[in-house]
């Protein structure tokens, strides 16, 4: 019986057999009453959101200095479908992209809307979960000195925007 | 900080412990405590504690530049603190299971561990006010997922042990020796 365990283990130990994966982006929300602005900062994993890109375009993505106006857009039109708001008529307002900044493996990307009126609006965050099915994606959204976390995962619906 | 951002910080700490395609981190938590018995539950504590401050430390103030230009090297010394955890248990037997080895190994090991996390708790912790209030409660997660993985790993262990009539020296063995070569497997795979 002995022996079958120690088959049993060393079988195990020669099948396991992965590296740690983890799949996670961040934006920060927040409202300027004075413009009527929507101002976000999002976050995405360089590699991760690369992948996405490339594989909607099927072209390289660099984000260095000579093809980051290409890898804008080709952002600009993924985010318009997977990081929006929604207005308290149901209508997707998508936000636009500003820039991008490189910062070691990560991409930051500055991202606009102008809305006078914000009663009953919602947000989805969507990106990267149709590539990746462990994606988590956290919206911190603050206006004046309220806060709140919203937190999505690969089927989580568009959520209220109520700090 | 709001108490919402608290609250997920510390979900993903504990779910980030607790993910399946993290198996390192658990099975470097199974060897740690695989010579322990329910008796040495103080041991237990202090290993998994000691554990999490040493990653929390490396999270704190390792810099970001640091953890991704050796990532590569970060990633292969994970395996390896497995091993060696695994070794010591094989060498050292029962005798190694208390005193401040255990939990010296467990905080210089939570280090390399640390680094492990960093490009995660980067991200979380982006554009933050304070990255104290990220790692607080993700750190707090933490120990709390390896407390659960701790608790039924030395509950299934005890059932096992118990239905096949086998001694926790042989135990030992057999959970040091699966670890050992789950990890020398990683590490060949994970070389830089």
């Amino acid at each position: 019986m002995r022996q079958r365990l120690y088959l049993l283990f060393l079988l195990l130990s020669l099948t396991a057999s992965q590296m740690h994966e983890y799949y996670l982006s961040v934006a920060r929300l927040e409202y300027d009453e004075k413009t009527q602005d929507f101002e976000m900062s999002v976050w995405f994993f360089a590699d991760d959101i690369s992948l996405c890109l490339s594989d909607r375009s099927g072209l390289e993505i660099d984000w260095q200095e000579k093809q980051i106006a290409l890898a804008d857009s080709l952002l600009n039109d993924y985010l318009s479908e997977r990081l929006y708001l929604i207005d308290g008529q149901d209508r997707m307002r998508p936000m636009e992209l500003m820039g991008t900044q490189q910062d070691g493996e990560l991409i930051r990307a500055f991202l606009r809307l102008h809305a006078p009126e914000t009663s009953n609006f919602r947000v989805q965050f969507a990106a990267l979960t149709e590539r990746f099915d462990s994606q988590r994606n956290l919206l911190h959204f603050k206006r004046g000195k309220a806060k709140t976390t919203l937190y999505f995962k690969k089927e989580s619906e568009a959520q209220a925007l109520q700090p | 900080m709001n108490t919402d951002a608290i609250w997920l910080n510390a979900r993903l700490g504990f779910e980030h412990i607790l993910d399946p395609a993290g198996l390192d981190h658990v099975l470097f938590l199974m060897v740690l405590v695989a010579i322990m018995d329910f008796r040495d539950w103080k041991a237990v504590l202090w290993a998994v504690t000691a554990f999490t401050i040493g990653h929390s430390l490396t999270l704190a103030w390792a810099p970001a530049s640091f953890v991704e230009q050796w990532q590569g090297w970060i990633e292969w010394g994970i395996p390896f603190t497995i091993l060696m955890s695994g070794w010591l248990n094989i060498l050292r037997g029962e005798k190694g299971k208390n005193g401040s080895v255990r939990w010296l190994m467990a905080s210089l090991f939570g280090l390399i561990h640390g680094l492990g996390f960093g490009n995660y708790f980067r991200m979380l912790s982006a554009g933050s006010d304070s990255k104290w209030a990220d790692l607080v409660p993700f750190s707090l997660g933490i120990e709390s997922g390896q407390l659960l993985v701790v608790l039924a790993f030395m509950i299934l262990s005890w059932a096992f042990r118990n239905a096949f009539a086998i001694k926790l020296r042989d135990w030992n063995l057999v959970v040091s020796g699966m670890g050992t070569g789950i990890a020398f497997v990683w590490m060949l795979e994970r070389w830089p």
